[in-house]
């Protein structure tokens, strides 16, 4: 079971030198993602025993474009990892199923037309999403334009 | 592409092929989604003056990524970028101006630069002449 919790910037504060690690997590397969810059950007996330389930260790090298935090005295993984260093996790965790992709997207559609929302854009669309969006427009429940971006 | 963008896509060339598959009178994904740095929080963000730790940080695209967009801008293709760094927005202007110059019809495709946390006062006037959105997005810096 894997649980991925959102952490608003103000939230982290609760945790030790300001964001989550890997000793102040209770369940190893609890993933505290960072809410800033877009949930879709997933700035930071921690992972408690991450260098065990995927292969960090003190001698791990820092990727290009991310961070993997490092204890200063010990030298292994915290288990905060930044920008592209996430990839190694998150490239193990499956897609949502369509099933999930369109509840969201229409509980999210409803909120948008209770604020009076006819057009938008869906700023990182991906496959599942494309087929949601086609099946909801042939079913006749589309009711938005939108403008889609492919990452 | 960045690889952190695989979380959503594992391969994005064929969603780029199915594009037309999937493009519809509502939907019509014409967008190429750029992660162009990280956040300042992490120092991935590229900062014109020096973070208070030192440093300038980092973008997340090259040399081969600005090429890229200018071609598919040439194309048609809507440039999106995410940028918080005052230094990426920047980089990413002076791509977008290339593309106007290259080919000034194209100033009527509407770019779009998301977040832009920090701008520099000199690049602000450079969005309504490039017709590029200012796509703010502050709710991640309350509590």
């Amino acid at each position: 079971m894997l649980f991925i919790l959102l952490a608003k910037s103000g939230q982290w504060r609760y945790f030790p030198k300001g964001h989550p690690n890997k000793s102040g997590l209770i369940l190893w397969s609890v993933i505290v993602r960072h809410y800033s810059a877009m949930i879709r950007v997933m700035v930071q996330l921690q992972i408690r025993q991450c260098s065990n389930l995927q292969g960090f260790t003190k001698d791990t090298p820092q990727p290009a474009y991310g961070y993997i935090e490092k204890d200063p005295q010990t030298g292994e993984p915290t288990g905060y990892l930044a920008e592209t260093a996430q990839q190694a996790v998150f490239s193990k965790i499956p897609m949502y199923p369509d099933e999930v992709w369109e509840r969201a997207m229409k509980r999210a559609m409803d909120n948008l037309t209770a604020w009076g929302v006819t057009a938008y854009i869906d700023a990182s669309a991906n496959e599942p999403q494309f087929r949601v969006y086609q099946k909801m427009e042939r079913e006749g429940n589309l009711n938005f334009h939108i403008s889609g971006s492919i990452p | 592409m960045n690889d952190w963008a695989k979380d959503r896509c594992a391969d994005p060339e064929p969603l780029l092929t199915l594009a037309d598959e999937y493009r519809s009178s509502l939907f019509d994904p014409i967008g190429r989604k750029w992660w162009g740095d990280g956040t300042p929080l992490s120092k991935t963000s590229l900062i014109v003056d020096e973070y208070v730790e030192g440093g300038h940080g980092t973008m997340s695209v090259n040399e081969t990524d600005f090429n890229r967009m200018i071609e598919e801008a040439k194309k048609g293709c809507l440039v999106r970028v995410h940028a918080m760094g005052d230094g990426t927005v920047r980089s990413i202007l002076d791509v977008i101006e290339k593309v106007r110059t290259l080919d000034p019809n194209n100033i009527s495709q509407c770019q779009q630069i998301a977040h832009c946390a920090f701008l520099r006062d000199e690049d602000i006037p450079r969005f309504r002449r490039l017709n590029v959105v200012a796509d703010f997005f502050t709710s991640y810096i309350l509590p």
